[in-house]
């Protein structure tokens, strides 16, 4: 062979094998980077073990001491001091609540007015909360009256601050009629878990989410989806709730879950879709479910009015969702 | 005689160049032809290019050709090895800095600052802390007063009386840490370690004119006593000088000893009367090579990474809200294994996050970070029951529904300064924020 | 495509290297052609229609002119004037309409693109047909091999400017030898080396030196120097990586640079640098409007016009033509004036070209003639802040060793010295080599190399 072939074929070769070689060490090299040993590994794993239940219950029983202690410091305070005339919590249940009075317009957010309110010294925190602190049937009442003059009280600051300190541990769970919490400004997003445009099977998917914000209660409002979904399949319906409850059920216990009514179209936009007209039988259906499975099941039909609904017929306005609120506040203890 | 063998020589020496050119030409040829492409750089920490697809439009643009020359590019076999190589020569040569990054005394990668305008974040936030109700003593229904560095702070007192406010308790603060650049600004003595004349705009001098700056708007607004400006620029120098590794040596962030020097100096100025909690540190990589790497992969060293632990530390719950996960500890295994250690601090960044805790208070706190504050978090937990941290990268929620539904008790605005001056979501997200939503 | 990138020294040319020496000795000029068409469509895919017309006007035109000679037809003239027409007419259309419109407002606006090696190929042809015109060589019958003539991708992007005559013989026929061969790589390599290493590096420093906010005499000094050898590096390594891919088929072209910033006077630069340019201008430009031949004051007018026309080649832009009447009155100036004081002593006459030369560069590289003038006047320290201040050094410092390297490569020192160690200890000369295209494939991957911060972050 001609010798500039044989030094030329040493070179490659020569070449050939630092490469390798460099490679083989580069890529030695590019593994041991940014790893940890299997001792270091593992410490970090263990910080990870912590038993979320258990740190859970620790927040809760640290948070309900903290509120003790605060209010038995209030107290201490308050019986400390003379001066104040009528106590802090007076007896606001036992004045009588006007209803008929405060008949701000839609939309506008003042608070309710307290002159009809017996003369006591204003002390703030507690007639705005007047409502909130009804018996449930008189609330209905209230609401009920509010509903058919048109004329709904806006929720206060005060009691909106009130409303989402008790649903602090609740979250909500639906389609858009939950999603619709939201959006009024009256829920935290991190409270609520929706599918827009969801039916129960597709719902069904996130119950794992609605798990893992770790709640104490379950509120489920979904709406006409389903009826179109499942027209004419009833049973496939039942079926897959059963399976949604299936999976919420163990969450908080049957008995810290609480469903919504299956609430109707309005008359004009039922009159024209048949599917969704069907909203009354599917209730009914929903009402069976709740009652063998030991879930609570809100009625809200007696809240339906044609003029609390948002153009598309389906949904409800602010206003509505507002008394819904109130009402939720006082149904769920 | 020697003339002959000269050009003997001579004809040997270009066969042979000639030989092993063509050996190298096709056996690379081949190699390119034959070997699976690679689809993801660790080195370089992006997703490399694909085949491009064949159609008439892009071969008559010539974007077909662009892409393919881009693509044989990214894929070439062994391509971070002919980077390091290339690297090396760089760097042999004097060239010591790529990408904006230069190889400094000490083996420290520094990256230079690009200064920019931020007049108009501070316009926002000061408008956003109006908003959540800071600057006002009226709405504030925090009467317990946690101002700043003042009286009870550390009262339990909170928001539990019931006062239904709907704003975030009395203060504010904002820590923008300078970068490794600033530091070094910033004192004399570090000056030596940046190469001499490294053209960079000068972070310190930002930072101070920044916060003074900032504080004349303040003090404009009436909110002085509300809200902090914390500088630790002498407090991470001052460690730096002593022997104190406060940066990471091939990354852009700050060391976990870092981030706890500039937590003291925040707790001293906004929780004063509350106990310091002592900690020990734990080793959790000691192999870290970080992003700043990338850029000079042949002048790289390695760091460790560490945790600061102390048993007075509460327990969490860390709820990654648009993840649906949530975990019981503030640092993630993924997130150390996963090709960038640095992600063990909170596995990286999120939105939002929500971090409860067994602390015995009902303080809150929103934090509104990049990815330097994840280091941090560790040291509030003590501090505070609730912990609601958003990152305006991603989040794309309302900031002023959030920060007045939380009742917090404190927000703190921690970024480092590169990413405060270069980065533009925390402006968009202000905005968003306060469209439409202010009283007159 | 381009000779500096992955794609070309790895695919295409092993492809077609393997090709055209399998293929025998009448197929070899169809596939260098077909090669020659698909490179140039890689880049220029539009265009290459536009080459083509071009290539069969020429080789018509060349066989008419022929047979008008033969035939002592006296439409030949009206021919040729037709053949510079069109290629003429096709540069200045592509090439210049859009400075006229920018000029002369009431043109309309078209949006013409520049398609690549217009300026070469163009010239090729044109000095194909005067050549046929002047009988100094025949016409080229074979259609393949006036198309790889015009084509051929080693000189088509970016030259050197092949006259038809000088291988109008290697296109019927050409030995190649491994020997030759050999010395073609060789060639390529160091091409590639001085526009990879040097070249790209220099233009590197150069642009970030353009965008220092503080401008000192010190950076607008290293700044015109860094643009010195960048375009140096540059244009004379795709010469030698031409000429070496040349040798690799057979073909010998004709050496287009020789260590121009040797030079001992203007006029000798002009010698050294773009040889075939100046060689082509020479031939079908000065020469036939009488050269030096003719009066003072007509020399004179012809120098003129000659470096006004070079100045203007090399881009469509008014401070081109500057440049190029600057070296016009440089010549002019050198050949009636100084002329002999450089011969006397050439150490005094390297300086001050090297000095000409480089104040050329600026006007050469700002489009914008306020900026150039700037730049200039800065170089004697008016405009500026200071001499030097730190930043400057630190660039000074980081490219200091890259500057006395290619500084050292302006001069013969380099070649001659590599030569001499082939001679002597071969294969350690031909391992240098192999490493250096190494390293050169290397910095080519590099320049790729895009690692992205907040991936994740």
């Amino acid at each position: 062979m001609k010798k500039w072939m044989k030094c030329g074929i040493a070179v490659i070769l020569g070449f050939a094998m630092l490469f390798v070689a460099v490679f083989f060490i580069d890529t030695m090299k590019d593994k041991a980077r940014n790893v940890s040993t299997p001792g270091q590994e593992s410490y970090v794993a263990a910080l990870n073990d912590g038993d979320l239940r258990e740190i859970n219950a620790a927040i809760r029983s640290i948070e309900s001491e903290l509120a003790a202690e605060a209010e038995s410091r209030a107290a201490a305070e308050s019986s400390a001091e003379p001066s104040d005339g009528s106590s802090e919590n007076p007896p606001t249940e036992s004045e009588p609540v006007s209803e008929s009075e405060p008949s701000t317009g839609e939309e506008t957010s003042s608070t309710p007015t307290e002159a009809d309110s017996t003369a006591s010294e204003p002390t703030s925190g507690n007639d705005a909360l007047r409502l909130l602190k009804l018996p449930l049937s008189e609330l209905q009442a209230f609401i009920t009256d509010e509903l058919n003059a048109n004329s709904i009280t806006a929720l206060s600051s005060d009691e909106l601050a009130e409303i989402r300190a008790r649903f602090d541990r609740t979250v909500f769970f639906g389609d858009s009629m939950a999603q619709a919490f939201i959006e009024y400004e009256l829920i935290d997003a991190t409270k609520v878990v929706y599918k827009r445009g969801g039916t129960i099977d597709t719902i069904t998917e996130k119950t794992s989410s609605v798990a893992g914000k770790l709640p104490e209660k379950v509120v489920i409002f979904t709406g006409l989806n389903d009826c179109n979904h499942y027209m004419e399949r009833m049973d496939a319906y039942e079926a897959d709730y059963r399976k949604m409850l299936d999976e919420i059920i163990p969450i908080v216990g049957a008995s810290n879950v609480y469903v919504l009514s299956l609430t109707p179209p309005s008359n004009a936009f039922g009159a024209t879709r048949a599917d969704l007209a069907q909203a009354p039988v599917f209730d009914q259906r929903l009402r069976e479910i709740c009652q063998s499975t030991g879930v609570n099941y809100i009625d809200l039909y007696w809240m339906v009015r044609q003029s609390r609904y948002r153009g598309d017929g389906i949904h409800f306005d602010k206003l509505f969702y507002q008394e819904l609120l109130r009402y939720l506040y006082v149904y769920i203890p | 005689m020697d003339s002959q063998k000269d050009k003997k020589n001579s004809a040997l020496a270009i066969r042979i160049i000639a030989l092993v050119f063509v050996t190298l030409l096709l056996s690379f040829g081949i190699l390119i032809l034959v070997l699976p492409k690679a689809e993801y750089s660790s080195l370089e920490k992006r997703v490399l290019s694909k085949h491009p697809a064949l159609t008439s439009n892009s071969v008559l643009s010539g974007s077909y050709m662009e892409d393919v020359e881009a693509w044989i590019s990214d894929t070439f076999p062994g391509r971070s090895l002919w980077v390091r190589l290339s690297s090396g020569l760089r760097s042999l040569f004097g060239i010591s800095e790529s990408d904006d990054t230069v190889l400094s005394k000490d083996d420290y990668l520094i990256e230079r600052f690009t200064e920019a305008d931020k007049s108009e974040v501070q316009d926002l936030l000061i408008r956003f802390l109006k908003a959540t109700g800071i600057s006002s003593e009226s709405s504030s229904g925090n009467s317990s007063g946690s101002s700043i560095g003042g009286s009870v702070d550390g009262s339990v007192g909170g928001s539990v009386d019931g006062s239904a406010s709907d704003s975030v308790g009395g203060s504010a603060s904002i820590l923008i840490v300078p970068d490794a650049v600033g530091t070094i600004q910033s004192d004399a003595e570090l000056s030596s370690i940046l190469p001499a004349g490294f053209p960079t705009d000068n972070e310190s001098d930002w930072l101070e004119q920044f916060y003074s700056s900032f504080k004349e708007k303040l003090d404009a607004a009436g909110m002085t006593e509300k809200v902090a400006l914390i500088d630790s620029r002498d407090a991470l120098a001052a460690e730096w000088i002593k022997g104190n590794q406060v940066y990471y040596r091939t990354d852009h962030h700050w060391t976990t000893k870092g981030a706890y020097t500039a937590f003291s100096l925040w707790k001293a100025t906004v929780l004063p009367n509350e106990p310091a909690l002592t900690y020990e540190a734990h080793e959790v990589c000691s192999s870290f090579y970080g992003t700043l790497s990338a850029r000079l992969p042949f002048a790289s060293v390695s760091d460790s990474v560490e945790i600061y632990h102390s048993d007075k530390s509460p327990e969490v719950l860390v709820n990654y809200e648009e993840e649906d996960r949530i975990t019981t500890s503030l640092y993630s295994a993924d997130g150390l294994t996963g090709g960038d250690p640095y992600e063990v601090f909170l596995g990286g960044n999120y939105p939002i996050i929500t971090i409860r805790t067994t602390a015995k208070t009902d303080r809150k706190l929103l934090l509104i970070k990049d990815s330097y504050a994840n280091a941090f978090i560790g040291f509030l937990t003590p501090y505070y029951s609730e912990i609601t941290v958003i990152d305006p990268r991603y989040y794309n929620g309302d900031l002023l529904l959030l920060a007045k539904q939380g009742r917090f008790d404190h927000l703190l605005i921690l970024y480092n300064a590169n990413t405060f001056s270069e980065d533009s979501s925390l402006q968009t997200v202000l905005e968003a924020a306060l469209a439409g939503k202010e009283e007159p | 495509m381009v000779f500096s990138s992955l794609v070309f020294l790895f695919l295409f040319l092993p492809c077609t290297l393997i090709l055209y020496y399998l293929v025998p000795k009448n197929l070899k000029n169809p596939v260098l052609l077909l090669a020659s068409l698909f490179f140039y469509s890689w880049g220029e895919p539009v265009y290459l229609l536009l080459m083509i017309l071009s290539i069969l006007v020429n080789y018509a035109f060349g066989l008419l002119i022929e047979r008008s000679k033969a035939l002592a037809n006296p439409a030949i003239k009206f021919e040729l004037a037709l053949a510079v027409l069109w290629n003429i007419g096709a540069l200045f259309f592509f090439k210049y309409y859009a400075l006229m419109q920018d000029t002369f407002r009431f043109l309309p606006v078209l949006n013409v693109a520049l398609p690549i090696g217009i300026s070469f190929y163009t010239f090729q042809a044109l000095s194909y047909v005067v050549d046929v015109y002047r009988g100094k060589n025949a016409a080229q019958k074979s259609f393949i091999s006036f198309a790889l003539y015009i084509s051929m991708f080693p000189q088509l992007i970016a030259g050197p400017i092949v006259r038809y005559s000088d291988i109008e013989s290697s296109l019927s026929e050409r030995p190649a030898t491994f020997m030759n061969f050999g010395l073609g790589v060789d060639r390529f390599i160091r091409g590639l080396a001085m526009k990879v290493f040097l070249a790209n590096n220099f233009g590197q420093l150069y642009e970030t030196l353009q965008t220092m906010p503080e401008k000192t005499v010190l950076l607008f000094w290293l700044s015109a120097i860094a643009y010195a050898l960048q375009i140096y590096f540059d244009f004379a390594g795709y010469s030698e990586m031409a000429i070496g891919l040349g040798s690799m088929f057979g073909f010998r072209f004709p050496k287009n640079f020789d260590h121009p910033y040797m030079a001992t006077s203007v006029t000798d630069f002009w010698r050294r640098w773009h040889i075939s340019l100046g060689t082509w201008f020479r031939e079908y430009v000065y020469i036939p409007l009488g050269g030096n031949r003719v009066s003072v004051f007509r020399h004179i007018l012809n120098l003129l016009i000659v470096w006004m026309l070079t100045g203007l080649w090399h881009g469509a832009s008014w401070n081109f033509l500057l440049w190029g009447l600057y070296y016009a009155i440089l010549l002019i100036l050198e050949k009636y004036v100084f002329g002999r004081l450089w011969a006397k002593v050439p150490a005094l006459g390297r300086i001050v070209t090297l000095f000409l030369v480089i104040i050329g560069w600026v006007f050469f590289s700002h489009t914008n003639i306020s900026d150039a003038w700037a730049s200039i006047s800065g170089l004697f320290g008016v405009g500026a802040a200071g001499f030097a201040d730190s930043a400057v050094w630190y660039y000074v410092k980081s490219y200091g060793i890259l500057m006395i390297v290619g500084i050292t490569a302006c001069t013969p020192v380099i070649s001659k010295g590599y030569r001499f160690l082939l001679s002597k200890a071969p294969v350690l000369g031909a391992v240098i080599k192999v490493v250096l295209f190494i390293l050169c494939v290397a910095a080519l991957i590099f320049e790729s190399f895009n690692p992205f911060l907040y991936f994740r972050f």
